[in-house]
């Protein structure tokens, strides 16, 4: 009898323990963001430097936008900026971004843009797996 | 169930004590020597940023007709240098604006001597012509224009608000994003002073 | 976790806010508080009045301007991020506030700026402001001079 009460025991001991683990790692563990650029109308190309980031929480974390604009013309544009999924739109701030909102892109070599942000952990109902996009399209000039 | 959420929330508690810092600032990759200006300060004296090597420089730009952004910013840093550095000369302010035109030395010194009564080490408040302010805010990546508003206030300027970090061995450390807050740039400072050796 | 110490910390500022001993003012259906304004800086330098609207009413209501005798001229503000991350200021027609809801008026967003100030504002002073709505008409409020 005694033995039974020891292994239901040490059962009972590993499912909270793994359940600590899941529910820390997903409080502490860092947020993969995919930084992600698309041109809809534009004649742009555009890298993203890196084109992912494991941004620990609460940290701020920089990434790159090299944009070229292949045209002979400058161009305006505006960049709208989601976050995705969508039930994590949350758990991201930007704090910076230089490509969003509307911008003259110059028909040189490609330009570097900043976009500084910070991301909150997954936690409970967030998601260890965010998308950062930025969407081009064609804008008048203000 | 109950006592496991609670478990959790202590180990939780006891982890994120042992995590290491998180900086609200990005540091410059590589990090490398702060690009140095020559402006005039607020008493009309020639000041070269590097003038300040040996202290944390904490440097913003704006100008004087800001009522908004320029004055939070400014109390911001008022925030940060009285957290850590009230009576001591470690921490050093310095505001450029970025409207010479209007922001005259003497206006600089009124504007920044808002912001600085409390401490002995009074900040800096530099000015210059156009050209060289330009030289002053192109290194930091420092965007500004002139925007004519239809208010009475005359125009205003589009600017961008950030704050930089300078080391005591003139290294740009650090760029703090508009939105941070003063406790934040205060504990990124504050845990750069005490791990000298920390990128 | 953080975000709970994140939501507790905004509630302690909010609520140490409130205890400044700030004057709360309703018409009709708007309720003013929180109000505060920032040191002058210089007498031929704009200032800023910021506060908290709460609108209790089941439409939407505007704020359209703002009196008082602190400054020759007051205008409607709102700062905001342009491209490249430049801040700027942009005089508004009115501020809305939604049925059941609230707007802020603080630093770095919506302002009421006081231009040409008739008199110096140091910390502590009080600055009575009349505030015009579309539909709750006119809201008395009181707003301290504060160094925050």
């Amino acid at each position: 009898m005694k033995r039974n009460g020891l292994i239901i025991g040490i059962v009972i001991a590993v499912v909270l323990i793994g359940a600590i683990g899941v529910v820390a790692y997903r409080y502490l563990a860092p947020v993969q963001v995919d930084i992600v650029g698309e041109a809809d109308g534009v004649p742009f190309t555009i890298e993203t430097i890196p084109h992912t980031v494991l941004a620990r929480p609460g940290e701020m974390v920089k990434v790159v936008y090299r944009i070229k604009n292949n045209d002979l013309m400058p161009i305006s544009a505006y960049g709208a900026i989601t976050i995705g999924p969508a039930r994590a739109q949350d758990q991201m701030q930007v704090f910076l971004s230089q490509c969003g909102g509307i911008n003259t892109y110059q028909n040189s070599n490609a330009d570097d843009y900043n976009v500084m942000f910070r991301v909150q952990p997954a936690g409970l109902t967030g998601s260890s797996h965010l998308v950062l996009k930025h969407t081009f399209t064609p804008s008048t000039p203000q | 169930m109950k006592h496991m959420r609670w478990i959790a929330l202590i180990m939780i508690g006891l982890l994120l004590a042992a995590c290491a810092h998180q900086f609200s600032g990005v540091a410059p990759n590589p990090i490398g020597p702060a690009p140095d200006f020559a402006l005039t300060d607020e008493n009309g004296q020639p000041f070269k940023l590097s003038d300040l090597r040996g202290k944390w420089i904490l440097l913003a730009y704006g100008y004087t007709h800001c009522p908004d952004v320029c004055p939070l910013t400014l109390s911001h840093l008022r925030d940060v240098k009285q957290a850590i550095d009230p009576t001591g000369d470690k921490v050093q302010v310095a505001f450029v604006t970025i409207d010479p035109d209007r922001d005259t030395p003497d206006v600089m010194r009124q504007y920044v001597g808002h912001f600085d009564q409390q401490f002995e080490y009074k900040f800096k408040g530099l000015s210059g012509t156009p050209a060289q302010i330009a030289a002053a805010a192109q290194p930091y990546n420092v965007k500004y224009e002139k925007k004519a508003d239809n208010s009475a206030n005359g125009y205003s300027m589009a600017h961008t608000a950030e704050v930089y970090l300078i080391d005591p061995q003139f290294n740009w450390r650090m760029t703090f994003p508009f939105g941070i807050e003063a406790q934040e740039i205060a504990s990124d400072v504050q845990y750069l002073m005490q791990n000298s050796e920390a990128k | 976790m953080k975000r709970l110490a994140i939501i507790s910390v905004v509630l302690m500022l909010v609520v140490s806010m409130a205890a400044c001993g700030t004057s709360s003012s309703s018409g009709n259906s708007i309720t003013v508080s929180d109000a505060w304004a920032r040191p002058s800086t210089m007498m031929d330098h704009a200032g800023a009045a910021y506060m908290v609207l709460q609108n209790n009413g089941t439409t939407e209501d505007k704020l359209l301007a703002v009196e008082s005798d602190v400054a020759q001229t007051i205008e409607l503000h709102q700062t905001t991020a342009d491209s490249g991350g430049m801040m700027s200021m942009s005089p508004v027609s009115n501020i809305p506030v939604p049925a059941n809801g609230k707007t802020e008026l603080k630093p770095g967003g919506f302002h009421v700026m006081l231009i040409n100030l008739t008199r110096e504002l140091k910390a502590g002073d009080k600055i009575q402001f009349t505030l015009n709505f579309e539909k709750a008409g006119k809201v008395p409020v009181t707003a301290e001079v504060k160094d925050q």
